[in-house]
């Protein structure tokens, strides 16, 4: 029930719309006509597009993520009450949520994997949509990395709600960006270590979308031409345990959640 | 024993300051009013008991367990809006949503709200109801949900005449315990049979029987027949029997009536 409604409330969410549409958009069209317009090649056009594929996947998954979780700061006394006298438990909620969030990344991994492979296309006259095999795998590992920032999402909006001021929920949607910005981006201006890649989703998730992107083994670098070869398993099972990992500490914190006063939630 | 408030203090979980204090009140199989004036903490209580205020010493049982360790405990509902935000979602969704979670049917729900002339509110969310209609769709979940305690907040503000004496009608038909609050003294005369209780300040004073409505007195100062003393920071004034300043049978608003005594 909460799925489904869930769900078609996110597909009307205009945030929605704009960080993972038209935000998509935007980067892929500045990435292919702008930003490599004059280092793109037919021989190097399926790399950038993966490249680029990998790190707007991570942008707008963290942006929209934490945007959508910010209802939940709207939901705390309804939430406690309905865990206490209702059927409703914790991990049950959670599963909903996440379920909502599976069923409306297959819109926002479809949107950012077309928009991108088509404006490098144009852009480099080269075919360099991924293939059927290719795509299946990308999309699974972008859905992977998509609970990963729901669950961190949903973290970050309860750390606030149950231990700082409300007012602050709003700066949330900054912080997974952030670390998009500063730990992703090592893949493009250098090559970080493979330790790091195995523990930091942030360096893991855009080495493997790219990999299957372009079906290939997944790298510490876009840029370097002598990157370490990663483990594959050991990548995917970094991100999975920190998964687990999130998804007990949510709990938790569902446990401990603290109604808001309607009135300081007036004025976020 | 259905309820049971042993000495609570109950705080605001940001500021943790006490906004009630040393609370006793049990209910058993019954149906107790809380009356008193705005601003006297009756929604308070009600928070307190369903565990969305903090409770600083003391304990709320419900059925026998602590309110602070209650998981998935059916049959306990109250009619405070915020306890329905589940989803920003029209009433239908909401009613559908908290149906199942509870494993029942929303016929009922449906039935009454045909009833009270409001099947066109499902379509609307919650925040597009008037205070009206939103009190009447919460006070029929609370009851449908709250089938062994129903905690009502206000049940009867802003209901219009009609709808206030079918609101009356359905607190009588109830067959489980009921905790109501209301500042409006005018419908518990309609009541017969419920507990009551007058808080004035965070302290609760009675019990009385909505029975004695009619035999009940606001009596300004300390009187040696009083049966309950209350010491305000604004005066004192007494509850007596038969005999006294204003009787509380006129009464329509407690805030009024205690304003009129102390003069």
């Amino acid at each position: 029930m909460i799925t489904g409604y869930y769900f078609h409330s996110l597909l009307r969410n205009k945030f929605l719309w704009f960080w993972g549409g038209f935000f998509s958009l935007m980067w892929s069209a500045l990435g292919a006509f702008i930003l490599e317009s004059g280092s793109i090649t037919p021989s190097n056009a399926l790399p950038i597009t993966a490249s680029w594929y990998a790190i707007i996947t991570l942008v707008s998954f963290s942006s929209v993520s934490v945007t959508l979780s910010i209802d939940l700061a709207w939901s705390t006394n309804s939430l406690l009450f309905s865990f206490k006298f209702t059927k409703l438990s914790r991990g049950k909620y959670l599963v909903d949520l996440l379920s909502a969030w599976v069923m409306l990344s297959v819109f926002l991994i479809s949107t950012v994997i077309l928009f991108t492979a088509l404006m490098f296309s144009i852009s480099s006259k080269t075919y360099v949509f991924p293939g059927p095999l290719s795509f299946l795998k990308t999309f699974a590992v972008a859905m992977l990395v998509g609970i990963f920032f729901m669950l961190l999402a949903v973290m970050l909006v309860l750390l606030v709600t149950d231990y700082s001021n409300i007012k602050f929920v709003q700066f949330l949607s900054f912080i997974p960006m952030v670390l998009v910005f500063v730990l992703s981006y090592q893949l493009i201006y250098g090559s970080p270590s493979i330790l790091l890649l195995y523990i930091s989703p942030w360096d893991s998730a855009p080495s493997l979308l790219q990999a299957t992107y372009l079906n290939s083994l997944p790298v510490n670098t876009f840029v370097s031409p002598y990157p370490k070869e990663l483990s594959w398993p050991l990548a995917l099972a970094g991100i999975v345990l920190w998964e687990v990992i999130i998804f007990a500490l949510d709990v938790y914190l569902l446990k401990h959640i603290k109604p808001q006063e309607p009135e300081a939630m007036r004025q976020v | 024993m259905d309820l049971e408030l042993d000495g609570v203090s109950l705080a605001y979980r940001r500021t943790r300051k006490n906004i009630l204090s040393n609370l006793n009140l049990k209910l058993d199989s019954e149906k107790i009013a809380v009356v008193g004036p705005n601003g006297s903490g009756k929604t308070t209580i009600i928070k307190g008991i369903i565990g969305l205020t903090e409770i600083t010493s003391g304990s709320v049982r419900l059925f026998g367990e602590d309110i602070r360790n209650v998981s998935g405990m059916t049959g306990v509902a109250s009619n405070l809006v915020d306890t329905y935000r589940i989803l920003e979602a029209p009433a239908r969704i909401i009613m559908e949503t908290y149906c199942s979670m509870l494993n029942t049917e929303p016929e009922k729900i449906v039935s009454h709200l045909k009833k009270y002339e409001m099947l066109s509110i499902l379509p609307k969310r919650l925040r597009e109801l008037s205070t009206g209609q939103q009190k009447i769709f919460c006070n029929i979940m609370a009851l449908e949900f709250g089938r062994r305690i129903a905690l009502l907040d206000e049940p009867f503000e802003t209901l219009d005449m009609q709808r206030r004496l079918m609101q009356l009608q359905d607190l009588k038909n109830f067959k489980g315990s009921i905790l109501l609050n209301t500042h409006d003294f005018g419908a518990l005369k309609s009541l017969p049979g419920f507990g009551m209780y007058i808080i004035i300040e965070g302290k609760l004073y009675g019990k009385f029987n909505s029975r004695d409505i009619n035999r009940l007195y606001l009596t300004k100062g300390e009187v040696s027949q009083a049966i309950s003393i209350i010491h305000t920071n604004y005066g004192t004034f007494c509850i007596t029997m038969d005999e006294g300043d204003i009787p509380l049978s006129i009464s329509t608003d407690l805030s009024d009536s205690i304003q009129e005594v102390i003069g």
